[in-house]
């Protein structure tokens, strides 16, 4: 048995190769249909094709022939020259084929760690091998074990909890603060495009009411429209902190917009409810110093760059105690893969038979006491023979079945029959 | 020593040990399994508390031994209540060891040692009962205030570090405070009250001053100022979580000053 995966990615080659060789999911049907045409070799397959990866898991009965055909089937479907093809792609056999693919799924293996796609595509490239029915137990298993295993990382390990975007940082720095978002106000002073796409992610986490604040006040308005929000007066700009939680503040002022002595003042007027300013602008917006109010938390670009970094970092070490996890699982799938072999079976099959043999050979002889050492060889002779002819023919049959789709139905049965198992 | 008592301990102690690794390792299983070792340990000791006290006739509150012990009872039947009712886990990992310390300190203590004070009367029954309550709620507003102080200087510094992501969120944290009050002032002050009766009662005077007793009220005044300051003036946030912290303290304090 055999599995291979032959494919590049954003590690290997740059996206003018990428986009080249990707696959786009209504030529997917038509892609195998080549395979199954002209590399009679190649078993299962599944095509993995994402803007950053294309890959082309397999099961074949030849490596060096399976991977023949898959690399001039991908140059002759894609016409880009075979060298080129070669410099960037890589191939990977049994073990490291299956850690690559739980990689994968745990997103291990992708541009920013932990990000959530890459488990939908994986899904997607799988059925849609299933739906043209180019897929057997082999891959079956393997690609269900590797959302199994997707779902190990995510749920085990801390690969997917931290932000690792500017917005999303914020986002995640305002909850540890308020904990629900839901009830909280939050205050734009400015209203660029930085600050619309800051805005965005808080809205989604629920964040309730969105002031605008803008010298041009028609801007402010339209801003205020996209949110569902309310536009208001640039020179109130005390009063209307007074009822904001979060502020995210973005202006092209050369000064700060809000002082310290400001921000006391508000936040005494507020009973000491906690604030969140956000400056994303440069030159500053925000008096550094506001941070040092109680309740008052200031984070600039650069904090927020910070704890992208960090949260990147954080990442990478929970990468590792995902990796564990998959070598696990790879030895899981290898056992179970095992089972499916044919060789074992059969020994498995003849030490059975020959343990049964020798125990009735030893019965019925005890009983004899008069036979003679050529008597007795003639017995097992004998005996030996029947059981060869009898599982003759279930071996013979069992391995032309084997490399076929339902193999492995054989193959268990025979395990069952016969107690292998045990 | 009743036997109940030391496999009660050691429950606690196995809960701790897998709170603080939880911590560590953030793994739901050891959370999973220091939940069950801490109420194991809990029903144990409630057990040894009704054995114990069916044995002397009165409530395990008349000598140092059973202060110790019925105060780590009330922490941890606090801690479970709280753990299922706020949903944070950390919590564990700072609530546990002050219920498991209470345990331990109780171990070199003889159980039969007699009091001074009298078993059975009405105010202090009640004085004691509603003080060592109080006691319960002060240790979660304790262990409240310590993660508050960690995770506003992990906000505040702009370290983000290995806290930051355990740790809940600071509102989560002062909404812990806010309740540990709402339920522990009015019992320590109705507590003190029932105090006051029995010694005006028995000796004719309003206080006895011994050092526990001035620690006692210095530690009511704290959590009265911190009551006050929430309702009237507005305090939250990093304030009020200190000062949780400095009244248990003083509480604690008073404790080992009685034992010595």
């Amino acid at each position: 048995m055999n599995l291979i995966v032959l494919g590049i990615n954003h590690k290997t080659a740059p996206v003018e190769i990428r986009e080249k060789l990707s696959i786009s999911e209504h030529l997917i049907g038509e892609s195998i249909h080549i395979l199954e045409d002209k590399a009679p070799e190649i078993k299962e397959k599944v095509i993995l094709s994402t803007c950053n990866r294309m890959e082309i898991y397999a099961r074949v009965t030849d490596i060096t022939k399976g991977v023949e055909s898959l690399k001039s089937f991908l140059c002759g479907y894609h016409e880009i020259d075979r060298e080129t093809l070669d410099k960037s792609a890589y191939l990977l056999v049994l073990e490291e084929a299956v850690e690559h693919l739980f990689k994968v799924t745990s997103s291990l293996d992708s541009m920013i760690v932990g990000e959530p796609q890459i488990l939908g595509q994986v899904k997607g490239a799988y059925s849609a091998a299933r739906e043209f029915e180019a897929t057997g137990a082999v891959l079956n298993r393997l690609f269900e074990q590797s959302f199994t295993v997707a779902k190990r990382v995510r749920t085990e390990t801390g690969i997917a909890e931290n932000a690792v975007s500017v917005s999303f940082a914020a986002v995640e720095l305002a909850k540890k603060i308020f904990g629900d978002l839901s009830d909280k106000t939050t205050l734009l002073i400015g209203a660029g495009e930085m600050i619309e796409l800051a805005v965005k992610h808080l809205v989604a986490q629920g964040v309730d009411t969105v002031l605008v604040s803008n010298r041009t006040y028609d801007r402010a308005v339209e801003l205020a429209t996209k949110f569902n929000g309310e536009a208001v007066k640039f020179d109130s700009l005390h009063e209307e902190l007074k009822r904001c939680d979060i502020v995210i503040s973005s202006t092209g002022a050369p000064h700060f917009v809000v002082r310290k002595e400001l921000a006391a003042e508000v936040i005494a007027e507020r009973h000491n409810r906690p604030m969140f300013f956000i400056d994303i602008a440069v030159p500053r917006d925000i008096e550094p110093s506001v941070n040092e109010i109680d309740n008052c938390y200031v984070y600039d670009i650069d904090d927020l760059r910070n704890v992208v970094e960090a949260n990147m970092a954080e990442r990478e070490r929970e990468a590792e105690r995902a990796e564990e996890i998959i070598s696990k699982e790879v030895t899981e799938f290898f056992t179970w893969l095992d089972h499916l072999e044919v060789a074992p079976a059969i020994t498995d099959l003849r030490k059975v038979m020959e343990e049964m043999r020798q125990k009735e050979v030893d019965k019925a002889t005890s009983r004899m006491p008069n036979l003679s050492e050529k008597d007795r060889e003639t017995i097992e002779k004998m005996t030996s023979a029947i059981i060869n002819k009898a599982i003759h023919s279930p071996i013979v049959n069992l391995k032309k079945k084997a490399e076929s789709k339902d193999g492995h139905k054989y193959l268990g049965a025979l395990r069952y029959l016969f107690n292998l198992d045990k | 020593m009743s036997a109940l008592f030391v496999i009660a301990t050691f429950l606690y102690f196995l809960g701790m040990i897998k709170y603080l690794l939880y911590l560590a390792m953030r793994n739901k299983i050891l959370f999973i399994l220091a939940t069950i070792m801490i109420s194991a340990g809990f029903v144990v000791e409630t057990a040894a508390l009704i054995q114990r006290s069916m044995e002397t006739g009165h409530g395990p509150y008349t000598n140092l031994f059973e202060y110790c012990v019925f105060l780590a009872w009330v922490v941890f039947a606090v801690f479970l209540i709280a753990e299922g009712y706020f949903k944070i886990k950390p919590l564990g990992a700072f609530m546990v060891p002050i219920g498991f310390a209470l345990m331990m300190v109780s171990f070199p203590i003889s159980p039969d040692a007699g009091s001074s004070l009298p078993a059975k009367a009405y105010w202090l029954t009640l004085h004691r009962t509603l003080s060592f309550l109080s006691f319960g709620a002060f240790s979660l507003v304790f262990a409240a205030g310590v993660m508050y102080l960690i995770q506003e200087r992990q906000l505040k510094s702009k370290h983000i570090g290995g806290w930051y992501r355990r740790l809940p969120s600071l509102d989560a944290l002062d909404d812990i405070n806010r309740k540990g009050l709402v339920f522990g002032f009015p019992l320590i002050t109705i507590g003190a009250l029932a105090a006051v009766a029995w010694t005006s009662h028995k000796y004719g005077i309003i206080i006895k001053l011994e050092t526990s007793t001035a620690l006692l009220l210095t530690a009511w005044v704290v959590y009265a100022a911190l009551s006050v300051g929430r309702i009237a003036l507005g305090w939250r946030g990093r304030r009020t979580a200190t000062l949780g912290i400095i009244g248990f303290s003083i509480v604690v304090i008073a404790l080992i000053a009685h034992i010595n």
